[in-house]
């Protein structure tokens, strides 16, 4: 987290000088706690003409997981979204060692509702917004995976690169990979998991954009379901079926297994509600594949976030869950074992 | 050396200080939340030593259809044991790799040492969820 707080209000001050001219005065600034590859902090700015407003800065943390983008490369990304009317914050002022020397930065306006995963699956008042919420996220991700490289604003993308095969599944493969070969431990199951995948290639092989962590705990949920689609820092060209299959994974699914989009609704319904948004087929293979791959892919994130904690970041919630990567091969080993039935 | 009281009600007793008395001073929830899980990795220390003589057992055992060149019983120290499951990991680990061992061999085996482990860091997994048809 943010060691100087003093400094750090003088450095946002002087940013939103900048760019709201001298009349802008910012009021307060709470550390936000939630994300744990970026420091988030809520800021009230009273802008030249009285106005009140409240924003969240955005700054790199000191480590993250391997294959996360920095501030400046999501802030590219979450520019294509806006533009492509995807229902995310908007962002803007994006600077350079704002919080910490070489972290990038960016101010987001604020968004109402509640995002932590338990709460949004639990509280009474969102029954509702539960029940809105499969429609909504199958016409959002509809909308991210209609950027294309090729088409505006896709085009505009230079965060991330294309894949030089264009094959999504190849792709995937070697991200597995990478992060295998970074990682300090060897695990069997890893390699017995990642063995299966590239045996049983996916039958889609389609780029498109992905928000890359498309799950609850990222989706911002009022009364009148979703709000906002947070963290883009794992977004990239991928499979489509990657984000519908990332909000099935078990550990999203916070307990309530029995519901497997995300913890609150059923497969059919959400994947019809896409196929209508997207004029894009659901074919369960592919959604099978990208759910192992996802499980892979968290059991490794785990053994990462453990290894930072070992690395200096001392936060007690990153080497608690170096643990948890069991659970995620067990889940893996499942969906193998039983193939699509397993879904 | 027998301590007393023992390492398990040690660790236990800090599970409860953290939880309980330490906890209830918090108003920040992130750091009430920090409480939660320190007192999780306390506890899990405990259900690890209860439980890893016997995993241990269950891990060489059963890799045994695996693997040639295997010890006939585990070494007595704690630092042998795991120096020598550390090794047959990592062998076991290469010969999926290569394609020496087969999927549907080793499947059941990782499958059991798993819920071994499940067993101990997240005692309230499901791990009979999902493997029957309904």
């Amino acid at each position: 987290m943010i060691s100087d707080f003093h400094a750090a209000y003088e450095a946002i001050e002087a940013v939103v000088a900048s760019h709201l001219g001298e009349g802008a005065h910012v009021h307060g600034l709470k550390p936000l706690h939630g994300g744990a590859c970026q420091d988030n902090l809520r800021v009230d700015v009273r802008f030249p003409d009285g106005s009140e407003h409240r924003m969240v800065v955005r700054s790199d943390a000191p480590s993250s997981i391997p294959g996360t983008l920095d501030r400046s490369r999501e802030y590219n990304i979450l520019t294509a979204a806006t533009a492509a009317g995807v229902r995310t914050p908007a962002a803007r002022w994006l600077t350079h060692g704002l919080l910490r020397p070489n972290a990038w930065a960016y101010f987001l306006d604020w968004s109402d509702g509640v995002a932590i995963g338990r709460k949004v699956l639990k509280t009474d008042e969102l029954a509702d917004a539960r029940r809105r919420l499969p429609l909504q996220l199958a016409e959002q991700a509809a909308r991210i995976h209609a950027i294309t490289p090729t088409s505006e604003p896709g085009s505009s993308i230079t965060a991330v690169d294309v894949p030089s095969d264009g094959d999504a599944v190849l792709e995937g493969l070697r991200i597995l990979r990478e992060l295998i070969r970074r990682l300090e431990r060897v695990s069997p199951a890893t390699e017995l998991i990642y063995r299966w995948l590239a045996e049983n290639p996916a039958p889609s092989r389609d780029l498109t954009l992905v928000h890359g962590d498309f799950r609850t705990g990222n989706f911002m949920v009022g009364p009148d379901g979703l709000e906002n689609l947070l963290d883009w820092e794992f977004s990239r060209w991928s499979s489509p079926f990657e984000d519908l299959a990332w909000l099935s994974v078990r550990d999203w699914r916070f307990g309530r297994l029995t519901s497997p989009i995300g913890g609150f609704a059923q497969r059919e319904p959400f994947y019809a509600a896409y196929t209508e948004a997207s004029g894009r087929a659901v074919d369960l293979s592919d959604i099978h594949w990208w759910e192992i791959n996802g499980n892979l892919r968290w059991a490794l994130g785990c053994a990462f976030q453990a290894q930072r904690y070992s690395e200096g970041q001392r936060d007690l919630e990153l080497i608690a869950i170096g643990r948890r990567s069991a659970e995620m091969e067990y889940e893996a080993l499942r969906l193998i074992e039983r193939g699509v039935a397993g879904l | 050396m027998q301590y007393r009281p023992s390492q398990e009600e040690l660790l236990l007793a800090i599970a409860e200080f953290i939880e309980g008395d330490v906890r209830k001073e918090l108003s920040d929830p992130a750091l009430s939340f920090r409480c939660l899980i320190a007192a999780n990795l306390a506890r899990m220390c405990v259900f690890e030593r209860r439980m890893e003589e016997w995993h241990d057992g269950l891990e060489l055992d059963g890799v045994r259809g695996l693997l040639d060149d295997l010890p006939a019983a585990l070494p007595p120290t704690k630092e042998a044991r795991a120096d020598l499951l550390g090794e047959i990991n990592a062998r076991l680990a290469r010969a999926l790799r290569k394609g020496f061992v087969s999927i549907d061999d080793a499947a059941p085996y990782l499958r059991d040492v798993l819920k071994g482990r499940l067993a101990v860091t997240n005692p309230r997994f499901d791990a009979d969820f999902g493997w029957e048809t309904p």
